[in-house]
């Protein structure tokens, strides 16, 4: 008789090091498959679903001003600084990870119309129905020491009504709006340059990020006008059948802006060909009052008056996600952070909020192992990481 | 030993023979220096087949356009190129199924379990055991790796344990009846059907659940991809509970007064249930109260049955003393039937087809030999214990078979029952702690909604012809909102907006019929010109030399 019992070395299967990967044999056949094609239905159903099943996007407040929020700055060099502005003349200096107001200003009366970072970050330009240019500083650690820390380094009292400031890249230049354009340099008390097209207020101006001598201007006569500093007289202007509200420039693509207008839609133009916008970003159901750009420059953020946010790729017409919550109201600014994974937004009811950029994604601490992992990942391909840093 | 000497030849013979071609194929290939091309090993048509999903290929004429030609094509050269990697993969696996073959003069069924254990390594004579217990007649259940056994005595005593090291996990007596045992998705827990109801335990005896609307259960099934228990009780009823969220799925009473005979088909998941009628019935928890089918398979009550691992096959026997073997797909008349001599209480199909019946105490083993719908059985070994067989199960993935009996348990080696190769990713016996969790998070991940069990499983990927067909035969029509057009007059408008109205509908009916006579007229339009062309083809001379002529533009 010949005979042969199934008989398996466990030495084939089992791995011999914890360090070692499993062992895997892998049969093909179908009889070890069964409910093939159902299984691979309900994985598909779920790789489809996964994103919206862990979106969570919401993930904190920064509650403390006491009338609606106005306008949001950045820091340009620090991610957990972040200064607002609102409708009672009051500017927050908050820290992010505690979620605290670490500085609150009693800017100006009235409104504070706008709120930008010097160069460096150590000083914040603030504009207001006062008329006044107030520069303060960020540093907040001998907050309680002195009593005039919480008076601003300089003011500077324009003849014109201001109604938004915006700053150079690079050089300690800033401009403003109102009436007219005017540009300023941070020593000074004068302008150093008044633009004007026409007679039409101006409500809100913006550097360019990458071509920094360009600004972009939205005047209350529907149109859209461009400057370039080093000229004495304006570029272009576009005129649009409705109220442009805020613009943004790319900060990747020099030539390209996105307007968020009174018609419920964004439009992306190309300074090239300014007759047509090359995109038109729908979904908004009410006049959008915002925009700002991902740091990548291939999305950007919207805030509406339909008490949403909405996030566009740049080359698509409609959002790919829409953020809301219950008591939001009214989204009057918002921001994307300098990191690529937040989106703050403030709105009429005093709250700003801080969103995920990507809905889906998990925050927390990196685990140890994964650490590791990418970190013998980098030695292995830049031998010298540690040696250069130490 | 000149007989292992042989085996041990006769194996290399083997395996030189199996890997021969992958040598030639190598060495070619180093010569070559081409060691990413792989060159085209001999596979032959059997191989292939084994490894195809879904027949049939595209009739190319059926489609008009070439975008979606070209399409199809690239697609079926992708079917055709991963059939063949998973045929080529073939030489990969690692084990040789087990046989037994005897001599000149010999017959298998003259071997003994002794004569057996004496021709194999000392593990594989290992696995051949008993057990004397005194709290029989034994239920017994297998994992499906496996590696796991929980037994169930009447009498209360239950135990789970490894049962290749021989590990115990628990063992106690839960004082009251037991009826059935089952493993659910993990060897971390079982189902037992206890007198009054259906408890859960986890595997160092601890009772997790109490079901108590699963009362009076005579059998338990487990549908592992659905994460199902099913049960069919004294009463008739067929209940499913879903055991990743503790829901009853469905829960209705089935065409007999009591339900002692119940297993479910691992090919589609459904429910079949052997009455004393003769008939086997198939239940999906998805439809209420109706089977899927019924069958007369016996004119005598159904005493036994068992599906083979894939749900191809039904082996179902009766009081009438047949054994029947059906295939599960037409149910016409069955495949091929035999006669025994005394009934049969319990059958068992192993993973390559291995039939067991348990008659008395006696257990007779056969082998279905053919192909498709040729069927024969031939008788393979025989075993007899000293007490009546209860139940009996093969261990998957193990050339064993686990008996049940009123005194006790007891597993014989059956070469040739097991499927040879696991894939690590589905089952597998060797798996750690941590493998076994994340293969639990996984099957979660994939548990297929209850819904989707019906008799053909693959129904899931077929394209819907009889409502693909009325959509389209809807679409060339015209339609015009008869809704608007027959919209009644309402008493409140006034005459003025009345006669608006009726203008608006007027011209709105007039725009739809000046479409439809346009679409019309373009049709009639391009038959003419189809024809004037084809006559034009066929009236004209064709001379070698016409491709040279200048195109007349049309």
């Amino acid at each position: 008789m010949k005979v042969k019992v199934l008989s398996r070395n466990p030495d084939d299967y089992i791995r011999d090091t914890k360090t070692e990967f499993h062992k895997v044999t892998r049969n093909y056949s179908k009889e070890v498959h069964p409910f093939e094609e159902q299984r691979e239905y309900v994985r598909a159903l779920n790789a489809t679903k996964i994103e919206r099943m862990f979106a969570k996007p919401l993930i904190g407040d920064l509650s403390g001003h006491k009338d609606g929020i106005s306008c949001i700055a950045k820091h340009p060099t620090q991610l957990s600084t972040l200064v607002t502005g609102s409708f009672d003349g009051d500017v927050c200096v908050w820290n992010l990870p505690t979620r605290k107001c670490m500085k609150s200003l009693n800017a100006h009366d009235g409104f504070v119309r706008g709120i930008v970072f010097s160069t460096d970050g150590d000083r914040f330009l603030s504009v207001g129905d006062d008329k006044a240019i107030k520069v303060w500083t960020t540093n907040t650690y001998d907050m309680d020491d002195e009593e005039d820390d919480n008076a601003p380094i300089n003011t500077i009292l324009s003849k014109t009504v201001l109604t938004s400031i915006t700053h150079h890249r690079r050089d300690p230049i800033f401009a403003t709006c109102g009436e007219m354009c005017q540009l300023w340099e941070e020593s000074r008390n004068e302008p150093l340059k008044s633009l004007q097209w026409g007679s039409d207020s101006i409500h809100h101006i913006q550097f360019n990020l990458v071509e920094n001598n360009l600004l972009a201007a939205c005047t209350s006569s529907r149109s859209i006008i461009l400057y370039d500093r080093r000229e004495g007289k304006p570029l272009r202007k576009v005129v649009m059948s409705m109220r442009p509200n805020y613009l943004a420039w790319n900060p990747m693509e020099a030539f390209t802006f996105t307007v968020a207008n009174e018609d419920y839609n964004s439009y992306t133009f190309d300074t090239r060909n300014l007759n047509l916008p090359r995109k038109i970003h729908e979904n908004h159901v009410a006049a959008v009052t915002c925009v700002d750009y991902a740091p990548t420059g291939k999305e950007f953020v919207s805030g509406s008056y339909d008490k949403t946010i909405r996030i566009y790729d740049v080359e698509k017409t409609n959002s790919r996600e829409i953020y809301h919550t219950k008591r939001q109201q009214h989204i009057t600014a918002v921001a994307w952070s300098s990191d690529n994974k937040y989106i703050y937004s403030g709105s009429d009811e005093m709250n700003i909020r801080i969103w995920k950029a990507n809905a889906s994604e998990k925050l927390g601490p990196v685990s140890s192992m994964i650490y590791n992992y990418y970190f013998i990942h980098v030695l292995i391909t830049y031998p010298f990481y540690i040696h250069h840093n130490s | 030993m000149e007989d292992t000497i042989k085996v041990d030849k006769d194996d290399k013979k083997q395996f030189k023979k199996k890997f021969s071609k992958y040598e030639k194929f190598t060495a070619k290939s180093n010569f070559e220096r081409k060691p990413l091309k792989l060159q085209s090993l001999d596979l032959e048509d059997h191989q292939l087949k084994k490894y195809e999903r879904g027949s049939g290929k595209i009739n190319k004429n059926k489609i008009r356009t070439g975008f979606f030609k070209n399409k199809l094509f690239e697609q079926e050269k992708n079917f055709q190129y991963a059939v063949e990697q998973a045929a080529r993969a073939e030489i990969l696996l690692n084990e040789d199924s087990g046989y037994l073959m005897a001599d000149d003069g010999e017959e298998t069924t003259e071997f003994t379990q002794d004569d057996i254990k004496q021709h194999v390594d000392i593990t594989s004579a290992a696995k051949s055991f008993k057990l004397n217990l005194d709290f029989g007649p034994y239920n017994i259940n297998y994992t499906r790796n496996g590696r796991h056994l929980v037994i169930g005595g009447k009498k209360g005593h239950l135990a789970a344990f490894d049962w290749i090291s021989k590990k115990l996990y628990c063992e106690f007596n839960v004082m009251e009846e037991i009826m059935d045992v089952k493993w659910l998705h993990l060897e971390t827990m079982f189902a037992v059907a206890q007198k009054k109801w259906v408890h859960f335990y986890d595997n160092k005896g601890t009772e997790i659940h109490c079901i108590k609307k699963m009362n009076e259960v005579n059998q338990l099934e487990f549908l592992p991809y659905h994460f199902l228990l099913a049960s069919g009780s004294d009463n008739g009823w067929l209940k499913w509970l879903d055991v990743s969220i503790g829901e009853m799925v469905a829960q209705f009473p089935s065409l007999d007064d009591r339900i002692t005979l119940m297993r479910h088909n691992p090919g589609n998941a459904t429910i079949s249930v052997g009455s004393a009628k003769g008939i086997v019935s198939f239940w999906s928890p998805a439809v209420h109260r109706k089977p899927l089918a019924t069958i007369l398979c016996h004119v005598a009550p159904i005493t036994a049955m068992a599906f083979n691992s894939d749900g191809s096959k039904l082996a179902t026997a009766g009081m009438d003393k047949l054994v029947k073997l059906w295939d599960t797909r037409s149910f016409k008349e069955p495949l091929t039937q035999y006669k025994t001599k005394a009934i049969v209480h319990n059958i068992a199909l192993s993973q390559r087809n291995v039939m067991a019946l348990a008659i008395g105490d006696k257990c007779e083993i056969f082998r279905t030999v053919g192909t498709g719908n040729i069927q024969s059985i031939d008788s393979y070994l025989k075993h007899s214990e000293n007490s009546s067989i209860s139940s009996i199960q093969y261990v998957p993935y193990e050339d064993i078979l686990g008996i049940g009996t009123k005194n006790g348990f007891s597993s014989i080696l059956v070469p040739g029952c097991g499927e040879a190769n696991f894939d690590t990713l589905e089952q597998n016996p060797f798996r750690t702690k941590q493998q076994r969790r994340e293969h639990e998070v996984k099957a979660l991940l994939e548990k297929i909604p209850s819904d989707l069990i019906t008799l053909d499983a693959s129904q899931i990927v077929n394209v819907d012809i009889e409502h693909l067909e009325e959509k389209l035969d809807k679409k060339p029509e015209v339609q015009i909102p008869i809704s608007k057009l027959n919209e009644k007059k309402t008493s409140k408008r006034s005459g003025v907006d009345n006669a608006k109205i009726k203008q608006l509908q007027k011209a709105e009916e007039k725009q739809h019929l000046l479409k439809a006579a346009k679409q019309e007229e373009f049709i009639e339009v391009r038959k003419q010109k189809k024809i004037k062309r084809n006559a034009d083809t066929d009236d004209s001379d064709t001379n070698v030399l016409d491709r040279f002529r200048k195109k007349s533009k049309k």
